[in-house]
C-alpha cells in the first residue's frame, strides 16, 4: 500500500496538488514510524523472550567479561626449595568490610555476623556497624566458608575486598634466607628483597638450592644443642662442596616471617651471612693448607709447642697444652695454637695474606641474599696478626665465607662460589664455567686426611658416624670483649665434611656462648658442642639423602697414622724423659 | 519490475537481518560461556593454589616427624646404631616384622636390630623449633595479617 501511494506521487508529479503533497508526507512519516515500531517490537521480543530463554540463570552478568589474564600476571611468583616444596606463595584472600550508612538494622546484623565469626565479640561488631563513616573493616582474610555464609545472609552494606597475601608454609624454617615481604607484596629482606623484580614479573617459581628436609634436620639439631648448652645463638650451613650450593642454612634464634613486625633485631639478624665472627681453630685448615701448598712440607716435621709464644704484649697459649714436640698432623688434630702460629710464621705474612685473599676470606662474598657482612681484617696487619690469623683470631669472617673457603680446599682445590638459587642446568654450568684453583689436588688430599684424623684421633671424635668417614675441624674461639678475650664467653664450632674419601657435603655448626653442662663435664669447646651436633646432623642427613653406610677396607687416613703418637707412646716417652 | 526487485530487496534485507541477529546471539552465548569457563578455571586454579599450599603446610618436616614419633613405631634417626655392612651374611634376620618391608627405612631398622638394646626415641624439642603451633591451615591463613586488622 505504501508502495502504491509512493508510486502514485512520483507518477503524477506534474499535476499534484497541495493535498496530495500532504498525503505523501503523511505516508512517509507513517512508514518511518511503522519501521521504528517494528524495530522496537523486535528488540522487545529479543529481550523479553529470546534472551530470557538463552540465559535462564536469572543473573545479569551477561556483558561482564572479566579479564583474568591481567589478574594472573600481578600474582607474585612462588619461591620453592630444590624439590619444589613451597617456601613462599601469594594467595588471594577475601576481607569483609561494611558501609554502615546503608545498614538498616545493625543489631540484627551484628548478631548474625557473630554466629559466623565466633572469635569476634558482639559488642565490637555492633560498634563497628554503627559508625558514621562509609567504610569499616569487619574482618580481614576470612575463609571461603565464612564468605559463603555471609553471602547467604544477603545483607546490603556488606562487601568483600580481595587481596593478595604472602604465605610461608614452612614458617620460620628458612625465614632468614627466604626473607619477608610487606603488605603491598614488596620484598623486604632475604631472597624476597633481592629477587623482588623477578618475583613480580615472572610466572615461573623461583627455585632455591635449599632442601627443607635438611634445613629441618640442621635446625632441629642446632636448637637441641643450643638448648642443652644454654647458648645464646647459633648458625649452621650445609653446603655441596662441588657446586657451592647451600642445601640448608639456619640462623637461630629465628622469627615467623608472617609476623616479622613483632620480631626483635636479635631474631632477624642473619648469623649465616651478615654476622662476622672470630671463628678460631677452623682457620687452621687454611694456615696448614697454605704451608703444605707452599713448601710441600713433610708430615714428620715437628713443632715445639712446649712454651707459649710471646710477641710484644701478646702471648699465644694452647687450650690444652700437651707440652711436647708435635708432628704436623698432631698440631692439627690436637688444635695447637702455638704450632699453627709457627706454621703461619713459616708461610710468611704476604703469602698467608694472599692465600686468605684467594680463598675469599678478605672480601665481602658474592651471594644472592642482600644481608651480607664484610669481614673484619686487622689494619694495619702486623706480624702478630699473621700468627693469630693462623688459628683464627684477630680476623672475623661470616660462616658463609668460612664454609666457602673450606669447601674450596676440600673439594680438590677448586674455588667454589656459594649460591642459593638453583641453576636449571647446574651440571652444564659447572662444566663450562672457568675453574679457579686455590690449592693442588695433592694438598687437598692431605687436608682431607688431616681432617679425617681430627675425627678418628683428635678433638673432633664426637662427630664420628660409623660408615660415613666424617672429617672435620673443631673451632673454639674466645669472644673479644672489654680488655681482651674472655675465657668464659666462647664461640664453639665444628666444620664437618663427609664422606672424606670423596667429599660431597660440608656441615658447619657454630654456637654462640655455650655453657658447659653435666654431659660435657663442663666443657663448652667445639669438640664438645659442635662435633656431636654435626655428627647427629650427618647421621640424619645420610638417611634423607639415601646414602648407605660404607665399610672401609683400609682407613683413609692410614698413611698419616705413623705421625700421630698414641697415648701409650706418649706415656712411654715421658717415662724415658723422667729417667 | 521495480516492484519485484523492491520486494526481493526487502526479503533479502529481512533475511540478512535475521542472520545477523542469530549470529550476534550465538556470539553473546559463546562469550558468556567463555567467561563462565574462564571464571571457573580461575577459581579452580586459585583453590589448587590454596590446596597445594595447605599440602606443603601439612607436610612440614617438623610436623611429619612429630606425627611419626607419636603414631609410628619408627625411630626418626636410626643410623646412630647402624654399622657398616661388610658382607651380605652380616645382615641379621629380621626379628619382628613391624610393617611390610617395602619401606627403605625398615631395611635400615633390620640392620640395626643386632646392636640395638633398648628402643631409642629421639626427644623432639618442638617447643624450641616452633614457638607457636597453629592447629590448622585456616588458622594460619587468618593469622597472616592479624596486625593489619587493628
Amino acid at each position: 500500500m505504501i508502495l502504491h501511494g509512493r508510486r502514485k506521487i512520483n507518477l503524477t508529479g506534474s499535476r499534484r496538488t497541495s493535498l496530495e503533497l500532504a498525503r505523501g508526507r503523511l505516508l512517509l512519516l507513517s512508514a518511518f514510524f511503522l519501521f521504528a515500531y517494528v524495530i522496537v517490537a523486535a528488540r522487545a521480543t529479543d529481550l523479553a523472550l529470546i534472551q530470557g530463554y538463552l540465559q535462564n540463570t536469572g543473573e545479569d552478568d551477561l556483558y561482564e567479561i572479566v579479564d583474568h589474564s591481567k589478574e594472573e600476571a600481578s600474582i607474585r611468583s612462588d619461591i620453592v626449595d630444590r624439590n619444589g616444596v613451597l617456601l613462599a606463595r601469594s594467595l588471594k584472600t577475601s576481607s569483609l568490610y561494611a558501609d554502615p550508612k546503608i545498614i538498616q538494622d545493625p543489631a540484627k546484623m551484628a548478631k548474625d555476623l557473630q554466629k559466623i565469626f565466633p572469635d569476634v565479640s558482639y559488642g565490637s561488631l555492633l560498634q563497628k556497624l554503627q559508625q558514621k563513616n562509609r567504610f569499616v573493616w569487619i574482618k580481614r582474610n576470612i575463609s571461603p566458608k565464612q564468605q559463603a555464609a555471609i553471602l547467604y545472609l544477603g545483607y546490603p552494606g556488606l562487601n568483600f575486598k580481595e587481596e593478595m597475601r604472602r604465605l610461608y608454609p614452612q614458617g620460620a624454617l628458612a625465614a632468614h634466607m627466604v626473607g619477608t615481604s610487606g603488605v603491598d607484596s614488596q620484598g623486604l629482606s632475604g631472597i624476597e628483597a633481592s629477587f623482588n623484580e623477578y618475583l613480580k614479573n615472572q610466572d615461573e617459581p623461583l627455585r632455591l638450592t635449599l632442601d627443607v628436609r635438611l634445613q629441618h634436620i640442621l635446625k632441629r639439631e642446632m636448637a637441641s644443642t643450643i638448648d642443652s648448652f644454654n647458648a645464646k645463638a647459633g648458625a649452621g650451613i650445609v653446603m655441596d662442596v662441588e657446586s657451592g650450593e647451600i642445601l640448608a642454612a639456619v640462623s637461630l634464634p629465628d622469627f615467623d616471617p608472617h609476623n616479622y613486625q613483632n620480631a626483635n633485631n636479635n631474631e632477624i639478624f642473619n648469623r649465616v651471612t651478615l654476622g662476622v665472627y672470630e671463628l678460631g681453630s677452623s682457620f687452621k685448615i687454611f694456615s696448614t693448607a697454605a704451608l703444605i701448598e707452599k713448601s710441600n712440607v713433610s708430615m714428620s716435621k715437628t713443632f715445639d709447642v712446649r712454651e707459649p709464644i710471646k710477641v710484644g704484649r701478646f702471648q699465644i697459649r694452647d687450650y690444652h697444652p700437651e707440652k711436647r714436640l708435635m708432628s704436623l698432623p698432631e698440631v692439627f688434630i690436637h688444635s695447637s695454637n702455638i704450632g699453627s702460629a709457627m706454621m703461619g710464621k713459616e708461610v710468611g705474612t704476604e703469602e698467608l695474606q694472599n692465600f686468605y685473599k684467594d680463598i675469599g676470606l678478605f672480601d665481602k662474598p658474592d651471594f644472592e641474599v642482600p644481608e651480607i657482612g664484610s669481614p673484619i681484617i686487622p689494619k694495619p696487619w702486623r706480624e702478630v696478626n699473621t700468627l693469630t690469623a693462623s688459628y683464627g683470631h684477630g680476623i672475623a669472617v661470616s660462616p658463609l665465607q668460612l664454609t666457602r673457603a673450606a669447601a674450596s680446599i676440600i673439594n680438590g682445590g677448586v674455588l667454589v662460589t656459594p649460591t642459593i638459587v638453583l641453576h636449571k642446568d647446574s651440571s652444564k654450568k659447572s662444566a663450562s664455567s672457568p675453574k679457579l684453583r686455590v690449592v693442588s689436588p695433592q694438598t687437598s688430599h692431605r687436608m682431607r686426611q688431616l681432617m679425617r684424623l681430627v675425627v678418628t684421633e683428635g678433638t673432633g671424635s664426637k662427630a664420628e658416624v660409623a660408615g660415613y668417614t666424617v672429617g672435620g675441624k673443631t673451632g673454639t674461639a674466645e669472644k673479644p670483649g672489654r680488655g681482651g678475650y674472655s675465657r668464659k664467653k666462647l664461640i664453639s664450632s665444628f666444620l664437618g665434611v663427609f664422606p672424606m674419601e670423596a667429599p660431597r657435603y660440608l656441615v658447619f655448626v657454630m654456637v654462640d656462648e655455650p655453657q658447659g653442662n653435666k654431659e660435657s663435664f663442663g666443657y663448652a669447646t667445639g669438640g664438645w658442642v659442635g662435633a656431636p651436633t654435626v655428627g647427629r646432623i650427618i647421621s640424619a642427613m645420610s638417611s634423607v639423602l639415601g646414602m648407605p653406610p660404607k665399610s672401609q677396607e683400609a682407613p683413609f687416613e692410614k698413611s698419616l697414622m705413623r705421625y700421630v703418637k698414641t697415648k701409650e707412646q706418649i706415656k712411654e716417652e715421658q717415662k724415658i724423659a723422667a729417667h | 519490475m521495480f516492484r519485484l526487485s523492491g520486494l526481493l530487496a526487502i526479503i533479502i534485507a529481512a533475511f540478512l537481518g535475521a542472520l545477523l541477529f542469530q549470529t550476534s546471539q550465538s556470539v553473546q552465548k559463546a562469550e558468556k560461556r567463555l567467561s563462565e569457563i574462564s571464571r571457573n578455571t580461575s577459581n579452580e586454579q586459585e583453590s589448587l593454589r590454596v590446596l597445594t599450599a595447605e599440602w606443603d603446610y601439612l607436610n612440614r618436616p617438623e610436623r611429619l616427624e612429630r606425627l611419626a614419633v607419636d603414631n609410628l613405631d619408627l625411630d626418626a634417626d636410626i643410623t646412630h646404631e647402624t654399622k657398616a655392612v661388610e658382607k651380605a651374611g652380616d645382615i641379621p634376620e629380621p626379628m619382628v616384622p613391624v610393617l611390610p618391608p617395602s619401606k627403605p627405612s625398615n631395611f635400615m631398622q633390620y640392620v640395626a636390630t643386632k646392636q640395638r638394646t633398648t628402643p631409642k626415641v629421639i626427644p623432639l624439642k618442638s617447643s624450641v623449633i616452633q614457638n607457636r603451633e597453629r592447629e590448622n591451615f585456616e588458622a594460619l591463613l587468618s593469622d597472616v595479617t592479624k596486625e593489619d586488622a587493628q
